[in-house]
């Protein structure tokens, strides 16, 4: 990323987390990353002000206690988190799902693939874009 | 024929003069009444017997009919034929005669043999006599003279306005065994009566 | 007409018998008077005649002498007769002889032409003509003419006469007839009662008429009917009362049949909805279980790679090994849970059918196969052009195909597919040279999970023959394998034509290769 913000990460599967810390790591992404487990702790974090906020965040949808449909509706409506990108990485192909991030606004839409290097190769795909992409400031 | 005949004479009754001398039409009527008189009068049986013998019509003396019967000559009367006979004067008759008593018997018995018997105007002197002669015997007298029917005559024609009438003696026709039909009888302008104390005398 | 048609009985008998009489009364009358008229006319001309005669008679003697005024006088005394209007005598030669008027004729008027003897009515007169003969000799001629008016009187009289018998006569044929049609009509209105009464329903009602004749026999005949009529009705009554009860008692069990059904269609729906719901369960499960079962074999997979990596010097031989047991075991359940998916979407879930041509189809499969170069797949003859549901018939030969390239042991792998029409049937067969099957096992490889080779040598799920199997068997057809271990194996399976519901192949072959 072009800034060093932090990139938010919500997933709750621990493995999951992992993949995604560890391919960051292996293309060499030097952003802060933070890790909530479900959409509750990541409205938490982002409305906490000693917090910095994410330049993007990468959310899974099937969380418990609130899923990713549920936090992206909020985090839209909230006028200064709704202007971070969201990029939904999830393994659920449904249509339906699609259909909702897509009209909640979301930046992308990615399916986890099963194999690493290719997860790799995914999350490599998204820091390009967004290392070129530019945000506006004050964020 | 008889029509045009009797149609002629009345005729020319009124204009022509009666002195005509081959037949006056008076003559030629009376002619026609004669004959007509025949059908109005029947004669006794013993007249009539033979229904071949024709009927006799006497003309004695003069005849002024002339050939008025000529048209007649053709009919039939009762179914008998009509034979004229013209006879002389009586006194010619009885001159012709002479003294023959038969001779005058046998004229005689002619006229007698008459059915009808026209005594003429020129008999007049004899005309008692003639009638006295067949007064018996059916014979229907008939004249025109004066006093005929005193006489004993039966018919009397008489010529009065220029139409012939005639008069009847009913006592002579009835002396004569002639029946005479009422209808004639009728016709006659005066029938006569003898009253029955009167007898002629022949 | 119509006042005919309301004319009651009564007034119909005696208005035929006063017809009746009228028209005989009149008849009679007509004929009587023309009989009368006949009659008169000629007693008329005899009368005349005679008078003739008479008159003739008396004039022969006038005409003969000429005795007008006689033959006048004879002729006045026709006055006696008043209908004699004048009388002539004409003489042989044509002219008039004598006359006669009636006081009251006009005396200018001509006399007629005369004629023959004889007599002629005309212009109101009789006039007769009579020669005049005396002796076998006509003299002349009379003519006589009188007035009609005595035969008018006459006929007057008659007629009047007729029409006053004829009132009379009338009116007694009216109070007889008015009597005697009671004999007919008595009978007729009673009847006619009679047949109103049982109209109402009085079947008791019966006709009382004693006569002999037809209306008697009537009568009898009325009265039968009324007594049938009367039995015929108890009996249907007894009959529709019979009907409506076992009506009823049907019309009872069909309520009962129908509230059953109802019941039934109630369950059925029901049991629809349930099976729907079921259904969509399934469905959903299915999903999950696709969805959620396969999560933690993901990270299992990525947590082997990261170990496999980050501890590559760490691990021995062993541990590399049981490391790749390990990633192998997870792909293995990977494809358990996706051939389990599968084979219970075979059946549940209905595609549309389409035409699809084999011939293409397998052609495709092969490719997407990719058989190794030393493995030959070829089809033997045309395949034919099927409707089914795509995605099961490419599982069908996609399964067979890969099961016969998998497990070839030969150098030379052939692989055979091939087709023929039997009753009604498409027999396909799909023959290798692979390894065989032992006739023990034949039944077995089409049950699930069930596998020949351990897993470990041969990775399979063990769903793929079973799905086959379902899925032949759901378009009604049947698979079997004829085989000699060593030599190869043969899979055979039928469609039925039918199912399949293609008539003529090569219509069809025009439609699919045009798509």
């Amino acid at each position: 990323m072009r800034n060093m913000k932090p990139i938010l990460l919500v997933e709750d599967d621990k493995v999951d987390a992992m993949t995604v810390k560890r391919a960051l790591k292996d293309i060499k992404v030097m952003n802060g990353l933070t890790h909530t487990v479900n959409g509750e702790e990541a409205l938490e974090y982002l409305r906490g002000e000693s917090n910095k906020k994410p330049c993007i965040i990468l959310l899974d949808l099937n969380m418990p206690k609130m899923n990713g449909v549920e936090f992206l509706k909020i985090v839209k409506e909230d006028e200064e988190l709704k202007k971070i990108p969201v990029v939904v990485l999830t393994t659920s192909k449904d249509e339906q799902d699609k259909i909702e991030s897509f009209k909640l606004s979301v930046a992308g839409y990615i399916v986890k693939p099963a194999d690493y290097k290719k997860f790799v190769e995914a999350v490599r795909t998204i820091e390009l874009y967004w290392t070129l992409s530019e945000l506006p400031d004050g964020g | 024929m008889v029509v045009l005949a009797l149609a002629l004479t009345v005729a020319l009754i009124a204009p022509q003069a009666l002195a005509d001398s081959s037949s006056s039409r008076e003559y030629q009527i009376k002619a026609a009444f004669l004959y007509n008189f025949i059908k109005f009068v029947d004669w006794p049986e013993e007249k009539m017997a033979d229904s071949n013998e024709p009927i006799i019509i006497g003309i004695i003396g003069k005849s002024p009919f002339g050939n008025a019967f000529e048209p007649l000559k053709a009919k039939k009367i009762k179914g008998r034929s009509v034979v004229v006979k013209r006879f002389k004067g009586f006194e010619k008759l009885k001159k012709s005669s002479g003294k023959n008593e038969t001779e005058l018997g046998r004229k005689i018995e002619a006229l007698r043999k008459c059915h009808l018997l026209f005594i003429c105007s020129s008999e007049k002197k004899n005309l008692k006599e003639i009638i006295n002669s067949v007064k018996d015997h059916s014979v229907l007298t008939i004249d025109g003279m004066e006093g005929f029917l005193e006489a004993g005559g039966i018919i009397k024609f008489l010529v009065e306005e220029k139409k012939i009438h005639f008069e009847i003696n009913v006592t002579a026709s009835k002396r004569a065994k002639l029946k005479i039909r009422s209808q004639l009888l009728r016709l006659a302008k005066k029938v006569v009566k003898e009253k029955p104390s009167k007898e002629a005398k022949s | 007409m119509s006042k005919l048609r309301t004319m009651t009985i009564r007034h119909k008998l005696i208005s035929i018998i006063m017809l009746t009489c009228i028209a005989a009364l009149l008849l009679v009358g007509a004929a009587f008077i023309v009989w009368q008229w006949t009659n008169l006319r000629l007693a008329m001309v005899k009368s005349l005649s005679i008078h003739a005669e008479i008159i003739a008679e008396n004039c022969k003697a006038a005409l003969a002498f000429e005795d007008v005024k006689d033959a006048e006088e004879t002729l006045k005394a026709l006055h006696v007769e008043p209908s004699i209007v004048f009388a002539c005598i004409r003489s042989s030669s044509g002219k008039d002889f004598a006359h006669y008027y009636r006081y009251d004729v006009d005396k200018s008027i001509h006399p007629p032409e005369f004629q023959q003897e004889g007599y002629v009515f005309g212009d109101g007169y009789l006039t007769v003509f009579k020669d005049i003969v005396l002796d076998g000799e006509v003299i002349g001629a009379l003519c006589l003419r009188s007035d009609l008016y005595p035969l008018y009187v006459r006929l007057k009289l008659s007629t009047g006469i007729i029409i006053a018998v004829l009132l009379l006569a009338s009116l007694v044929a009216y109070f007889v007839s008015s009597r005697l049609q009671k004999v007919i009509s008595g009978p007729i209105l009673r009847l006619a009662e009679g047949a109103a009464r049982i109209g109402e329903g009085k079947l008791n009602h019966r006709v009382k008429i004693r006569s002999k004749d037809e209306l008697g026999h009537l009568a009898q005949s009325f009265n039968d009917m009324a007594g049938k009529l009367k039995e015929s009705y108890a009996s249907l009554e007894k009959k529709v009362q019979e009907r409506t009860s076992e009506l009823s008692s049907a019309n009872e069990k069909l309520e009962v049949e129908i509230v059953e059904r109802k019941q039934a269609e109630e369950r059925q729906a029901q049991l629809l909805e349930e099976i729907e719901s079921i259904n969509q369960e399934l469905k959903d499960f299915a999903y999950i279980i696709s969805h959620d079962l396969k999560a933690p074999l993901r990270g299992i997979k990525t947590l082997v790679d990261w170990i496999t990596t980050d501890y590559a010097d760490k691990l021995d031989e062993e541990g590399g090994e049981q490391m790749n047991l390990l990633s192998g075991r997870v792909d293995r359940m990977h494809n358990l849970i996706d051939g389990v998916l599968e084979y219970s979407r075979v059946g549940r879930v209905k595609e549309k059918m389409v035409q699809i041509n084999l011939d293409e189809l397998v052609r495709e499969i092969i490719d997407s196969i990719a058989p190794r170069e030393n493995i030959e797949i070829t089809v033997e003859n045309e395949l034919p052009v099927v409707v089914c549901e795509q995605t099961r018939i490419i599982q069908v030969f996609q399964n067979l195909l890969s099961n016969a390239v998998k497990y070839m042991d030969k150098p030379q792998g052939q692989v055979r597919i091939g087709c023929v029409e039997e009753d009604g049937f498409w027999k396909f067969s799909v023959a290798d040279n692979g390894p065989g099957i032992e006739e023990k096992y034949f039944e077995k490889i089409f049950q699930m999970f069930q596998t020949l080779s351990p897993r470990d040598e041969f990775e399979s799920t063990g769903v793929g023959l079973s799905m086959v199997k379902k899925i032949v068997e759901l378009y009604g057809g049947k698979i079997w394998v004829e085989s000699e271990p060593g030599k190869g194996s043969t899979f055979f399976f039928t469609l039925s034509k039918q199912e399949m519901g293609v008539k003529d192949a090569k219509y069809e072959a025009n439609i699919v290769s045009r798509r």
